[in-house]
């Protein structure tokens, strides 16, 4: 805790609470409640002093900042996995799930699966068929145009049924078996794209490579430049240094060559 | 058009992923720079940030619009933080190496920073971040949330489970504790030298 040197005597329930200076620090409070407690750091040099040293606090934290990283998160389908059935969005009830799924939307609204749009155009070939063949045994001038123009009823054999149903069948299944061809341009597409943004990564990371390369290159000139410097620097103090030295030490000399010369000079006078 | 957070929601909610990774786009940096300043490891923080969103997506058919997707998902965030913490059973340690690394120093030097501001900047940060591995996770969460991205008390009091005045204990001794250890590696002032100061 911060030290008790608030006035004992001040009845302000906010000197010296840590509540109340927090939330004047980051102007979170009540209006009323805030400006009560401005009113008491406006008089009390503990807390004023106090918050002006959680400020200063602040400004420091204030530089901190995270790394400067290409983050580039993205969720795939592949990420999520299966997805939760109560995000996939409702399709079109299939007539082949049965009569419940079916019971909800008219039937003339339904659509019409592959294979009963196969067994419709073969009984309408079918139908036809049977039509051309009636026409082609009647083909006597004296038959009567009525009954030329009912078709005749061609009896089918069991074989045929039976051949016809598995041609029927085999169209479906390849039909089935083409469907899955979407996903797969999908998933193309969605790879083009993971790769044009892999290329472009890559080219960005080239370049940030190449400007820290060369930034590092300045960087170092310039420490090697300063380094030399203050070698310099150093030198030529030492020498000065040395300079004084020895310019100090002549003069001394001179000096006391000077008194002795003087001295004996007075002597040979006779002068004490 | 811009979509707001509730509006792209529900469009994910039906399953449209590039709602969602609009969201991401939107909330990425925020979060990485919560689960970077809470573990204190950039790659761990990555992987953080994008579990956030792989399980935020999960638990859409979950989220009802009772509180804010920001506030839910920051809750996301914490308790994969917290988890990571637990999981690693160590305090988070800044990752500055002792050496300046200098590609990394002149990549992040700005147009008109000198290199010994660029210096000066990147000491400050290990410090600051040796001083935030310091505290305990509960003080530390309070005040990245709040100092780092403007949460309300109330609002953080809401993430961590507790009571408002406990948010405002914890911002406290938080605060507390980074200015001694800022002050001891003489990044701010003594509270004498401040006094001295002043009375000159």
């Amino acid at each position: 805790m911060y030290k008790d040197d608030h006035n004992p005597l001040n009845r302000s329930p906010y000197c010296g609470d840590p509540g109340a200076l927090v939330s004047y620090l980051y102007n979170d409070g009540s209006a009323d409640e805030l400006a009560a407690i401005a009113a008491h750091v406006h008089e009390c040099v503990a807390c004023a002093r106090e918050l002006a040293a959680l400020g200063d606090t602040r400004d420091v934290l204030s530089a901190w900042s995270p790394p400067q990283t290409e983050l580039g998160l993205t969720l795939s389908s592949s990420d999520v996995g299966p997805v939760p059935a109560a995000l996939t969005a409702p399709v079109a009830p299939a007539v082949v799930s049965g009569a419940g799924a079916a019971a909800s939307v008219p039937w003339w609204r339904q659509s019409t699966p592959v294979w009963m749009q196969a067994v419709a155009a073969t009984v309408v070939f079918g139908a036809g068929l049977a039509v051309g063949t009636s026409d082609r045994g009647a083909a006597t001038p004296a038959a009567p145009p009525v009954a030329a123009s009912t078709p005749a009823i061609v009896p089918v054999s069991r074989g045929e049924l039976s051949a016809l149903e598995k041609s029927l069948r085999d169209e479906i299944a390849r039909l089935r078996a083409a469907q899955p061809a979407e996903p797969t341009q999908t998933a193309a597409r969605t790879d083009d794209e993971a790769l044009m943004r892999r290329i472009r990564t890559l080219v960005s990371e080239s370049e940030e490579r190449q400007q820290r390369e060369l930034a590092l290159r300045t960087a170092q000139v310039m420490r090697d430049l300063e380094i030399q410097r203050k070698v310099d620097m150093a030198t030529v103090q030492q020498n000065i240094g040395q300079i004084q030295g020895t310019t100090g030490a002549e003069l001394k000399q001179q000096r006391e060559l000077y008194n002795l010369l003087m001295n004996n000079a007075s002597l040979r006078r006779g002068v004490p | 058009m811009t979509w707001t957070d509730e509006e792209l929601v529900a469009r994910s909610r039906t399953g449209d992923m590039d709602s969602f990774n609009q969201l991401i786009l939107r909330w990425e940096r925020p979060i990485y720079a919560l689960a970077y300043r809470v573990i204190g490891q950039e790659e761990d923080a990555r992987d953080v940030a994008q579990e956030t969103f792989l399980r935020a997506f999960r638990a859409l058919p979950g989220f009802k619009g009772q509180a804010k997707f920001s506030s839910w998902i920051y809750r996301i965030a914490l308790n994969l933080c917290r988890d990571w913490i637990r999981r690693k059973r160590r305090t988070p340690v800044s990752q500055m190496p002792e050496d300046l690394d200098l590609s990394e120093l002149a990549a992040e030097r700005g147009a008109s920073e000198s290199v010994e501001d660029l210096v000066a900047r990147r000491e400050l940060t290990a410090v600051v971040e040796e001083a935030m591995a310091l505290l305990p996770e509960e003080q530390r969460t309070a005040v990245i949330l709040k100092e780092y991205h403007g949460m309300t008390f109330q609002e953080i009091a809401d993430l961590q489970g507790c009571p408002l005045s406990t948010v405002k204990t914890r911002l406290y001794q938080g605060l507390s504790v980074l200015r001694k250890h800022l002050r001891d590696r003489r990044l701010m002032p003594t509270a004498e030298q401040v006094v001295r100061v002043r009375e000159h």
